[in-house]
């Protein structure tokens, strides 16, 4: 089995298309397909875009210079695909509530606390308000950052601006969304010390 | 000033559990997503044809076909760039009168690793219009009606989306079109008897190359029947052939019906 998705990879990928399409098939589609998904709702479109974006990838591969890793390439590719989704559904980026059942999704959760619980649950429905208020391009660099787990290089690298403009960048996002949601991410007492 | 400094430390651990608490917040409001078996089973398809047609920019768009029929004919399509050449026609012609009566099929494909071992990747039967293949991972049924895709070995059977277009694409390559087109490209090939390979008893074995090209294909052929018996892939390592993939491939024989039944196969 090739290395492509080794992760943190720089190398370039020199498997055959049939490995590589194997590779893509496998750890590519649930990296992007879980991309997706953050960010577009309805499931068929979740599944085409996530097809779409993974035959562009494939189709790439000779032109994948191999110098930075090859999760920050697919989600650059899946960036650029869902813009033009975008675009073409004339909406801006879709919204939508948390679903219901989110509880049984909330990884860790304290299910025999209700409080704790509903504490939890009210701060992951405040923190996608949040997200889904801001501009496009804020909201993308803290999904990268927190979901995807990419360093501001990598982040660099998927939306096309340098690290010094996605830690500014950065800043702003994270600005911004602290004065819409402040005292939701704070302890009790730091929030009385802030008052 | 020491007040300031301890201010400061203070406000960036404040920032930081914020950040970390808004960060978990984000994960608990994004929930990790898992695609269907069925998109996997799709997708893999589509990747797999991909992959088949990456290999060379002359494949032609009618020629988008399972990954395992595709090995078959990688190169294959490399005779169409070739220039006219002396070729064998008269065996290529057998060949191809040979394979416009076959009915049923059975392919086996064959991983040759460098140090000579084989390593089975998949297989696939035809039978007048339906393929099945099987591979590691998943079956698949190709009918003109639509494919069926069941990951292996005991999965749900999925009737996949792609089933007009590939079923269409798939019945562009049963053995008698194959051998069509087989003829078509071989045109531009030269065809080499390859005298010491050791074939079955009654069979000939020929490789089919092109100038300068590093790989051939090698086929042996039933001398009495002219249908083929294996096919081989071979790659020119240090200015020698060498073995790739091996494809036995079993013409004109019995191939169940409930192959190509999702349910009763499955």
């Amino acid at each position: 089995m090739i290395q492509f998705f080794r992760k943190r990879t720089h190398q370039k990928p020199s498997a055959t298309p049939e490995a590589l399409a194997e590779e893509l098939a496998t750890r590519g589609l649930d990296l992007v397909y879980r991309y997706v998904s953050r960010r577009v709702t309805r499931r068929e479109d979740v599944e085409d875009l996530t097809s779409e974006i993974l035959l562009q990838a494939a189709a790439q591969v000779p032109r994948f210079r191999g110098d930075g890793p090859v999760e920050a390439w697919l989600y650059r590719i899946a960036q650029r695909t869902l813009a033009g989704f975008f675009r073409r559904s004339r909406s801006r980026r879709e919204t939508s509530p948390l679903l219901p059942g989110l509880e049984e999704a909330l990884p860790g959760a304290p299910r025999d606390d209700p409080a704790r619980m509903a504490l939890q649950r009210e701060r992951a429905q405040k923190a996608r308000e949040i997200l889904e208020a801001l501009p496009a391009d804020q909201r993308e660099v803290l999904l990268l950052k927190y979901l995807e787990g990419l360093s501001q290089e990598e982040i660099g690298r998927v939306i096309g601006r340098s690290p010094a403009a996605v830690n500014s960048l950065l800043q702003r996002a994270r600005k911004a969304a602290r004065q819409r949601g402040e005292s939701y991410f704070l302890a009790p007492d730091e929030q009385e010390v802030r008052r | 000033m020491s007040r300031d400094r301890s201010s400061l430390s203070e406000g960036a651990a404040a920032d930081e559990r914020w950040d970390q608490s808004f960060g978990d917040a984000v994960r608990d409001a994004y929930p990790d997503a898992e695609p269907s078996d069925e998109l996997r089973a799709r997708i893999r398809l589509r990747l797999s044809q991909q992959a088949a047609t990456g290999r060379s920019r002359i494949w032609h768009p009618a020629l988008r076909f399972s990954l395992a029929a595709a090995a078959l004919l990688v190169l294959l399509l490399f005779l169409i760039l070739a220039p006219p050449r002396s070729v064998d026609a008269g065996l290529l012609d057998r060949i191809v009168e040979a394979m416009a009566r076959v009915r049923t099929g059975h392919l086996v494909f064959m991983r040759i690793t460098d140090d000579g071992r084989m390593v089975y990747e998949r297989q696939l039967w035809y039978r007048e219009g339906l393929w099945r293949t099987e591979d590691e991972r998943f079956n698949a049924i190709h009918t003109p009606e639509g494919v069926w895709v069941q990951r292996r070995p005991s999965g749900r059977w999925i009737r996949s989306k792609e089933k007009s277009r590939l079923g269409n694409d798939l019945s562009e390559l049963a053995p008698a079109v194959l051998g069509r087109k087989f003829q078509e490209w071989g045109r531009g090939a030269q065809v080499r008897h390859l005298e010491n390979w050791g074939g079955p008893p009654g069979s000939v074995t020929v490789a089919v190359e092109l100038h300068d090209e590093p790989e051939r294909l090698v086929l042996t052929v039933d001398r009495v029947t002219n249908l083929l018996i294996s096919v081989e892939f071979q790659s020119r390592r240090n200015g020698k052939w060498q073995s790739t993939t091996r494809v036995k491939v079993e013409l004109g024989k019995p191939v169940s019906a409930g192959l190509f039944r999702p349910v009763e196969s499955g």
